[in-house]
């Protein structure tokens, strides 16, 4: 259930994303290295190619999971039938009848 | 075209080569250059990597094992031990499992230790551990088994107390030391009763001759190593306290790799186990309460990285209750599977704490779905796994486990408590995707939250694909060696679904109805039991050595100083002779009364003298 | 033993016995003293009795002469301690050590 908002939630984000154009990293070098430095009240610069891949990652989760679920419903609910023995009737068993003799 | 043995060992040495180039020209004489770590040690890993996967190919191709008996190492008249290598079924599957998620984990450490002074320092360790754990993997005797067991002990121990000016680290690690330790005796019991009954520490050689032995005591002394390295219940609260050490400490460790090393042992000494019942009960029942109870205490925690060891603790009774139920070959895949979904759920746990600049308290922490969408997204994949959703990774191990648990013949108990913590291993997963990704921020404005580095992503999304996909291809790949059942009725079939489905959605329930805010009042009794980890570790780790250190206290001062040394000695001569001396001197005062006393008494005995 | 005689004799030996194990006062050696002066006394004048001859019937007196002179040197002994030591407590009679 929460698949179904996170995928309007994708499509929400993607819209808002093209309407805003993409955003950059700026990278601040120390020594070179990227480092975290901490903000004020900033949002993270998250760029639409990763929200897109992220987003495309968990789509292919749900991808194998859905198309194994329907190439291969066995390892789900059951590869054979459970035998109820209740279900046997007396002729396939080859029980005679009581009132035979 | 070389032949498939030497082609396996000949790539098994160039791995060995590989792991262990870094670590020794590390001991040259010039210093190493900054970024030593990523230019040596990462590459060396990587390279082992595609190097394992030739044995493994050659393995799934044509099925080659190789056992490989090198140089003689000691013997005596009667008694061998040499340097042999196995690369089985298990080896071979593992090796290449263990060396991707330490080349995800390294690639990631190298963000995560950058401003550390000591990193190249911290990769060393982290190589010369999984070196130890390759020796453990590859072992074909106990003596190398050995080795290997007692390497990941000292480097987890040496990695957990690595920020070691916290004195919680280093009682962390002292824990884990002193928890193994009380493993290794169940080990070394075992291997002094193999050799002086079976004569040998190789395994092909201790396979066959214990037949017609009653096994029971060294099984027991394994099940007692397992028990101690793996954190079964008794032996287990170093596991979670092992969380002081750093992410990818965590990670590589005790997630995937050093906590696994007990089972291993039960897996590769199966068959030992498979005709003991007394010994698969216990391995049942243990793993059974070991699951139960940590899920039990994950169920109330608030620190992340508790909540994560807690779960691996809670798995690894899993597959102990697997090997219970004489299923080596489902352990093991539960191993591998359980090696990349953990290990991306410890990676995504660091890249949040980083993010949050140290905050590892859940309750400080939400809303992290939008700000970083590739932690928040490994973090669902993970736990989906980990919760065994049809088809990722944990599907095809823990399903099949719960179902070879529900269609034999054992105990019932050992069964409900499976489900139950099946059910539980839901409901903290819940709770940690609730109060880490979904909600309102809780963080405090400041937080430098930034995830988009190459380093963090590759290493999540390389994971990400292991959780995906992992189990489905060691399915395909792997013969089972024993028939699993495949006729069950529908409600055993779906339990493990239904059971997590059902504590999927209690724990949506109680989220509902506390949102995560300002406590408005105090908690119920039995959240304190969960806290407070059943009261284990308040009372195990304070009452003995209260008792201890009494009973020291007791010998040493009153026995020794007190009574020995001053009673019994030198004061006795005192206590003895003064109430003589007292009463002398008492009676020679020069008091007349004496005089007339003696006077008297000579009379008296005079007399009576007479008389009679 | 007749009465008599045991009668004389255990109070001899009972004022012998106080004599002997006085605790605070001289005085109180001095009164056993007297003690035994009254039973020997006692004893002489029955003998006398028990002889039936009277040659030995003047010696009670005599003894009883002589126990008065014993008494009052007692006495002077008594005081003299007193003038002495400042008190008759027997624990400050002990020079006689060694």
């Amino acid at each position: 259930m929460t698949s179904f908002g996170r995928a309007l939630g994708v499509f929400r984000t993607g819209s808002q994303l093209l309407r805003r154009g993409t955003q950059r990293i700026t990278i601040r070098n120390g020594s070179g290295t990227p480092t975290i430095v901490p903000q004020y009240r900033q949002f993270p610069k998250i760029t639409r190619r990763h929200v897109l891949e992220s987003e495309l990652l968990s789509g292919a989760m749900w991808f194998w999971i859905l198309w194994h679920c329907f190439h291969d419903p066995d390892a789900v609910l059951g590869h054979f039938p459970w035998p109820e023995a209740s279900e046997w009737t007396d002729e396939e068993l080859g029980i005679p009848p009581d009132d035979e003799e | 075209m070389y032949p498939p043995s030497l082609m396996m060992t000949w790539s098994l040495i160039v791995v060995f080569f590989l792991l262990a180039y870094p670590v020794i020209t590390s001991l040259a004489l010039d210093p190493m250059k900054s970024d030593w770590a990523v230019t040596h040690v990462k590459p060396a890993v990587k390279a082992a990597f595609f190097f394992s996967l030739f044995p493994l190919f050659l393995f799934l191709n044509e099925g080659a094992e190789a056992d490989i008996s090198s140089w003689s190492w000691t013997n005596t008249m009667t008694f061998d031990v040499n340097i042999s290598l196995k690369f089985d079924f298990y080896s071979v599957i593992f090796l290449p499992v263990a060396l991707y998620v330490t080349w995800t984990i390294l690639e990631f450490a190298a963000w995560y230790m950058h401003d550390d002074p000591n990193m190249n320092r911290f990769f060393k360790y982290l190589l010369i551990f999984l070196i130890a754990m390759v020796v453990l993997v590859t072992a074909n005797n106990l003596f190398q088994f050995f080795i290997g067991w007692e390497g990941v002990g000292i480097m987890s121990f040496l990695l957990i107390g690595w920020w070691f000016g916290r004195a919680d680290a280093n009682t962390a690690a002292l824990q884990a030391v002193i928890y193994n330790r009380i493993g290794d005796i169940g080990l070394i019991f075992a291997m002094a009763w193999i050799a002086t009954n079976l004569n040998s520490w190789e395994m092909q050689q201790v396979f066959v001759a214990a037949k017609g032995f009653d096994l029971t005591p060294p099984v027991i002394g394994l099940i007692i190593a397992a028990t101690g390295k793996s954190a079964q219940f008794g032996l287990h609260p170093w596991l979670p306290s092992a969380m002081e050490g750093p992410t990818p400490v965590s990670a590589l460790l005790h997630s995937s790799t050093m906590v696994v090393a007990g089972i291993f042992l039960l897996i590769r000494m199966s068959p030992l186990l498979e005709n003991n019942p007394a010994a698969l009960t216990i391995c049942l029942c243990l793993g059974a309460l070991t699951a139960l109870f940590t899920a039990t205490c994950a169920l109330t925690q608030n620190d992340i990285k508790k909540i994560i060891a807690f779960s691996t603790s809670s798995q690894l009774g899993l597959m102990m209750v697997t090997i219970g139920l004489n299923q080596p070959q489902l352990a093991f895949m539960d191993i591998c599977t359980h090696a990349f979904f953990k290990a991306m759920l410890v990676l995504c746990s660091g890249s949040i704490i980083h993010s949050l600049g140290g905050e590892q308290d859940i309750r400080k922490m939400a809303a992290l779905h939008r700000q970083t969408p590739w932690t928040s997204t490994c973090c669902t994949i993970g736990t989906l796994a980990l919760t065994g959703t049809p088809f990722l990774a944990g599907f095809f191990s823990k399903d099949a486990i719960i179902e070879a648990l529900n269609t034999s013949h054992l105990n019932a108990w050992a069964l409900i408590l499976t489900l139950l913590a099946t059910a539980f291993t839901a409901i903290y997963s819940m709770r940690l995707i609730f109060f880490v990704v979904m909600a309102h921020p809780m963080s405090p404005a400041i937080s430098p939250i930034e995830e988009s580095y190459p380093e963090v992503i590759n290493s999540l999304k390389r994971l990400a694909w292991g959780s995906i996909v992992a189990g489905f291809l060691i399915t395909l790949n792997t013969l089972p060696l024993k028939t699993p059942v495949m006729s069950m009725p529908p409600m055993l079939k779906l339990a493990a679904l239904v059971v997590t489905i059902l504590g999927l959605l209690l724990a949506l329930w109680f989220t509902s109805l506390s949102l995560p805010g300002p406590q408005t009042t105090s908690l119920p009794t039995p959240h304190h039991f969960s806290n407070m980890l059943g009261f284990f570790p308040s009372v195990i780790h304070r009452l003995p050595p209260k008792l201890a250190l009494i009973l020291g206290h007791t010998a040493a001062n009153q026995m020794i100083d007190q009574t020995w040394l001053e009673k019994v000695g030198p004061k006795a001569t005192a206590t003895l002779n003064m109430p003589l001396i007292t009463t002398t001197s008492n009676a020679q005062q020069g008091l007349v009364k004496t005089h007339l006393l003696f006077f008297f008494l000579t009379l008296a005995v005079v007399t009576l003298t007479l008389i009679f | 033993m007749t009465p008599i005689l045991f009668a004389f004799s255990s109070a001899f030996t009972l004022g012998l016995t106080g004599l002997v194990f006085h605790r605070v006062h001289l005085l109180s050696a001095l009164l056993c003293l007297e003690g035994m002066m009254l039973s020997l006394y006692i004893a002489l004048s029955t003998w006398s009795l028990g002889m039936g001859s009277a040659s030995s019937s003047a010696l009670p007196l005599f003894l009883l002469a002589i126990s008065a002179c014993e008494a009052g040197a007692g006495l002077a002994i008594l005081v003299a301690t007193a003038r002495t030591h400042g008190t008759d407590r027997l624990q400050s009679l002990n020079l006689l050590q060694w």
